[in-house]
C-alpha cells in the first residue's frame, strides 16, 4: 500500500513537473479546439458530427503523444537531473509506472473535458462513440516515443530512433519494389495497411483511411514497446553519459541507423533515376556513389549526435569505410542474387497481381470531348541502346492496362528482378513485353487497336482477383465491386487519374471497357 | 552504520576499474572524510552509497539494509552531488519542492531556518546564484530532510572561508542534535583536518588508508637525527619509513609508528653499527603532509601529486 501511494505520488509529481505541457493540453482541448469547432460549424454546417470530434481528438492525440514522453523522460538525458531523481527514495519501477500514468492522465483528462465541452455545441450526437480511438492513438505514440527516450540518452538520439522506427517499414517496402521495378504507387497502396500497422505515425492515417484493423494491432505492438521501455528504464545504467543506455549496443545502433539510411537512400536514388522520373539512368556506380555520399553525411550527423561533440564528426572513419564496403557488397550482390534465386511466391511484399501498365498518357486536347489520350510507350532496348518500338506513339486510344496472368507475371517479374533494365518512361521492360508477346500473342494487337476490341483479344481470358472475364466480355456489377474494393486495383485506378483520364465512375467504366469489358 | 564489503565497480565504457575491492565501515554519529586525487573513485563510491550506481560485486548497506533500489535505506540518505542539478529558471524554493514531493520528512521549517542562516533568498532564481550560493542551497535542501546519513561530494568546493566555517558548524550541530553521520569527500585536507573524526584515503579505486585523525597525527612524524659518525650505513628497513634523506652525519626521515619505540630502535641500530645518536627530534606532520607520504607509499609518488 505504501509503495502504491508512492507511485501515485510520483504520478502527481510527473504532472506537476510537466505542468507547462499539461496547461497547453488543457488550453488546446478545452479552449482552442472547442472555439475552432464552434466558429467552424457556424460558417459551414450547422451541427458538429462524431467524425469531426474524432478528427480533432486525433490532432490532440498527436500533439500529446509526441510531446508528453519527451517532457516526462527527458531527465534521463541529463546526468545531474538523473542523479537527483535516482538518489531519491523512489524505485525505478515506481518512476516508470508513475510517469506513464501521468502521461496518460495528461491526455485523457483534457481530451475528456474537450468532448464534454464540445457536447455543449449543437451536434448530431454520438460524440462519445469513438472516444477510445484517439486514446488508442495516443497510447501508440506515447509508447513508441517512451521506448526511444528510454533507449537513448540524448533527445537527438531519441528523435533519430523514432524517425528510424517509422522509416524502417517504409525502407523495407521501397527497396524490394525498386529492385523488382514495380510501380511505386500501386505497391504502396497494396502495402499501405501493412506499413501502417508497423508505423506509430500511421495511426492518424488509419483513422482517415478506415483501416479499422490497424489500431488493434498497433495497440498490441505499443503495449510490447511500453513493457520493453519499462525493462530498459529499470536496467538503465546511470553512469553512462553518452548516447545510449547500453554502451555495448552503441555501435550496433549506429550501424543499424546507417544500414537503414543506406537502404533508404539507395532505394530512393534507384527509384528517382530508375523509375518514375522519366529519365534514363542505368549506371549503377553513380547510384552507389550517391548512396555512399548520403550515408556518409548520415554518419557525420550521427557522430555529432552520439558523441555530443562536433569534433567527433569523423570519429572512427575507418569503421565507416569497412561498413560501407560490406554494405555495398551485400546490397549489390547478395540481394540481387537472392531475388533472382528465390521463387517469386516467397519474396515478401510482392503484390498478388502484377500490372504492366501502358501509360505516360497525355491528353489529346483536340478530342477532349471523347476522353481520348495519347499513349507514349517508347520501348527502349538496353541491348541495342535504341528505341525499338515507337509505333504506338501518338496513337489515340483509351488508357488501358494489361493485366497479366500468373504465369506471365511470374516470368516477367523474375526477368525484371534478375536484370532490372530500365527503359524510357521507366514503366516497361522490353523483356517483359516480349514475354507477353510470346506468351499471349497480343502485344501488337493491344498497342495498335483503337476503338474496337480485336477478335484475337476477345479470346484471351483475364483473371483479376476472383473475377474472370474475356477481354471485351461483360462483367457483373458485383464483380466490378469486387475489383474496385481491392487496394491494388484502386491504386492503379488512382494513379491513372493523375493523367487526367477521368474521375469517378466515368473512369471505372472507361477502364473496364478496355480491360475487362 | 554504513558497511561496505568487497565493493567493485568497473566502467565498461571507459575501461576503468573505478573501485577495487573496497571494504570499510562508517560508524554512526561520526564525520568521515574521503580523500583521494582526481579519478581515485571517491565520487563513484558516494554515488553507489546514494543508490545511483549499482556495484558490480560486493555489498553496500545502511543499518543492515542494502541501498540499491531500496526506498527504506535511501530515505535515510541525503546526497549532495559535486555537480548538483539546477534548472536556471528555477527558484531555490522550487528545487526544494521537487525534493519535498518525492521525499517524506522534508521540513520546510528547517529549510527556511537554514536558508536564513546562510542568508539565501529562497524565492530568487538559481541562475542568479553564484556557484558557492548554489552549493549552499544544496546543503540547505539536503539537511532539510533530517536524513541520518549525509553524503557530501566536494561540498566545500566554491565556498568562501566564512561560509565554510558556518557549514562546518552546521554539520557539527546536525551530528550533535540529530545523530547524523556525515561522509564527505574533498581534496582539501586542511578542511577535513578540523572537522573529521576519521579519514579514508582512496587511490586508484583502492582504500589505502583508514584511520582516526588523532591516531594519524600521533603516529606519523618527521625525525631529524645527527649521528656521531656517518649515518648512511645504518639500516632503517625495519621501520615503516615513508621518506629518507641522508646527508653525512645528518638524517631526516618520516616514519609511521610510536615515536618512543622508533627512537629506541634507531639508537639500537646505530649502536650495532658502532655509532651513536647525538641529537634526535620528532616533528609532528600536518595531515596534508601525512596524506602526501601515504600516497607515495601507495606507489603514486612518481606523479608528483601534491
Amino acid at each position: 500500500m505504501k509503495e502504491l501511494r508512492k507511485t501515485l505520488r510520483v504520478t502527481l509529481f510527473g504532472i506537476k513537473n510537466s505542468r507547462v505541457f499539461f496547461i497547453l493540453m488543457l488550453l488546446l482541448c478545452c479552449v482552442f479546439i472547442p472555439t475552432f469547432i464552434y466558429l467552424g460549424i457556424s460558417e459551414t454546417h450547422p451541427k458538429l458530427t462524431a467524425v469531426e470530434i474524432s478528427v480533432v481528438g486525433a490532432v490532440a492525440a498527436y500533439a500529446g503523444g509526441i510531446f508528453a514522453p519527451v517532457m516526462l523522460f527527458s531527465f534521463l538525458h541529463n546526468r545531474t537531473e538523473q542523479d537527483l531523481y535516482i538518489a531519491m527514495p523512489v524505485k525505478r519501477i515506481q518512476y516508470f509506472i508513475g510517469y506513464a500514468l501521468s502521461g496518460f492522465l495528461m491526455f485523457i483528462l483534457p481530451y475528456t473535458l474537450m468532448i464534454a465541452i464540445c457536447g455543449l455545441i449543437p451536434n448530431d450526437g454520438g460524440l462519445w462513440q469513438d472516444y477510445l480511438t484517439p486514446v488508442g492513438m495516443y497510447f501508440v505514440l506515447f509508447s513508441s516515443l517512451t521506448l526511444c527516450m528510454t533507449f537513448c540518452t540524448s533527445g537527438a538520439g531519441s528523435a533519430v530512433t523514432f524517425v528510424l522506427r517509422n522509416g524502417l517499414a517504409a525502407s523495407l517496402v521501397i527497396l524490394p519494389f525498386t529492385l523488382a521495378n514495380l510501380d511505386s504507387q500501386a505497391y504502396f497502396d497494396f502495402l499501405s495497411d501493412k506499413i501502417l500497422m508497423l508505423t506509430p505515425l500511421g495511426t492518424c492515417i488509419s483513422l482517415f483511411r478506415d483501416y479499422g484493423h490497424i489500431l488493434p494491432v498497433q495497440l498490441v505492438i505499443a503495449l510490447g514497446e511500453l513493457i520493453l521501455s519499462c525493462f530498459l528504464f529499470i536496467g538503465r545504467k546511470n553512469e553512462v553519459s553518452l548516447a545510449l543506455a547500453f554502451p555495448k549496443s552503441r555501435y550496433f545502433y549506429q550501424y543499424s541507423v546507417l544500414t537503414v539510411a543506406g537502404l533508404y537512400i539507395t532505394a530512393l536514388f534507384m527509384s528517382m533515376f530508375g523509375l518514375g522520373s522519366g529519365q534514363y539512368y542505368d549506371d549503377m556506380p553513380y547510384v552507389v556513389f550517391f548512396s555512399v555520399a548520403c550515408t556518409f553525411m548520415v554518419f557525420i550527423v550521427l557522430n555529432i549526435i552520439l558523441e555530443k561533440n562536433s569534433k567527433a564528426a569523423f570519429h572512427k572513419l575507418r569503421h565507416f569505410f569497412i561498413f560501407i564496403a560490406g554494405f555495398a557488397l551485400v546490397t549489390t550482390s547478395v540481394v540481387s542474387l537472392l531475388i533472382s534465386l528465390v521463387p517469386y511466391s516467397v519474396i515478401p511484399f510482392y503484390p498478388e497481381f502484377a500490372v504492366v501498365k501502358i501509360y505516360s498518357v497525355e491528353r489529346n486536347y483536340s478530342q477532349e470531348d471523347i476522353y481520348r489520350n495519347h499513349i507514349n510507350i517508347n520501348i527502349y532496348s538496353s541491348e541495342t541502346n535504341d528505341y525499338i518500338d515507337e509505333r504506338t506513339k501518338y496513337h489515340a486510344v483509351y488508357d488501358k492496362s494489361l493485366i497479366v496472368t500468373d504465369a506471365a507475371k511470374l516470368k516477367a517479374l523474375t526477368e525484371l528482378a534478375q536484370k532490372p533494365s530500365r527503359y524510357y518512361d521507366n514503366r516497361y521492360s522490353y523483356k517483359s513485353l516480349s514475354l507477353l508477346s510470346s506468351h499471349l500473342q497480343w502485344q501488337n494487337t493491344v498497342l495498335n487497336f483503337e476503338d474496337e476490341v480485336p477478335e484475337e483479344l476477345k479470346a484471351v481470358e483475364i483473371t483479376l482477383y476472383n473475377v474472370k472475364a474475356n477481354f471485351g466480355g461483360e462483367i457483373t456489377e458485383k464483380a466490378l465491386e469486387e475489383l474496385t474494393s481491392r487496394p491494388f486495383f484502386s491504386g492503379i485506378y488512382r494513379q491513372s487519374t493523375r493523367y487526367g483520364f477521368g474521375i469517378g465512375e466515368e473512369y471505372i467504366s472507361g477502364f473496364t471497357d478496355v480491360a475487362v469489358k | 552504520m554504513i558497511e561496505i564489503n568487497g565493493l567493485n565497480k568497473y566502467f565498461s565504457e571507459s575501461g576503468v576499474l573505478s573501485l577495487d575491492n573496497v571494504s570499510m565501515t562508517v560508524p554512526d554519529n561520526s564525520i568521515v572524510g574521503l580523500i583521494g586525487i582526481n579519478g581515485a573513485g571517491k565520487s563513484t563510491l558516494l554515488r553507489i552509497l546514494a543508490g545511483i550506481y549499482k556495484q558490480d560485486t560486493g555489498t553496500v548497506s545502511v543499518d543492515g539494509e542494502k541501498v540499491y533500489e531500496n526506498n527504506s535505506a535511501k530515505s535515510k540518505i541525503a546526497y549532495i552531488s559535486d555537480d548538483q542539478y539546477y534548472n536556471p529558471g528555477m527558484t531555490m524554493r522550487k528545487l526544494a519542492s521537487i525534493h519535498a514531493s518525492l521525499r517524506e520528512g522534508f521540513s520546510w521549517e528547517k529549510f527556511r531556518g537554514l536558508a536564513d542562516r546562510f542568508g539565501l533568498d529562497v524565492n530568487k532564481r538559481l541562475s542568479g546564484f553564484s556557484k558557492g550560493m548554489r552549493r549552499q542551497s544544496d546543503i540547505v535542501i539536503a539537511l532539510s530532510y533530517g536524513a541520518k546519513y549525509l553524503l557530501c561530494d566536494e561540498t566545500f568546493d566554491g565556498l568562501d572561508p566564512i561560509t565554510r566555517e558556518l557549514t562546518k558548524k552546521i554539520f557539527m550541530q546536525e551530528m550533535t542534535d540529530n545523530n547524523a553521520t556525515i561522509l564527505m569527500s574533498s581534496h582539501n585536507l586542511r578542511e577535513m583536518e578540523d572537522i573529521c573524526d576519521r579519514i579514508l584515503l582512496i587511490d586508484r579505486g583502492r582504500l589505502v588508508l583508514s584511520a582516526d585523525i588523532d591516531d594519524m597525527r600521533g603516529t606519523v612524524n618527521k625525525y631529524q637525527l645527527v649521528f656521531e659518525r656517518d649515518g648512511d650505513n645504518i639500516p632503517l628497513d625495519s621501520l615503516k619509513v615513508y621518506a629518507l634523506n641522508s646527508s653525512g652525519k645528518m638524517i631526516t626521515f618520516i616514519a609511521d609508528g610510536d615515536s618512543g619505540e622508533i627512537e629506541a630502535q634507531v639508537r639500537r641500530l646505530a649502536a650495532e653499527r658502532g655509532s651513536e645518536v647525538i641529537y634526535m627530534e620528532a616533528v609532528p606532520l600536518s595531515l596534508e603532509e601525512i596524506f602526501m607520504y601515504k600516497l607515495k607509499k601507495s606507489d603514486i609518488a612518481d606523479r608528483e601529486v601534491i
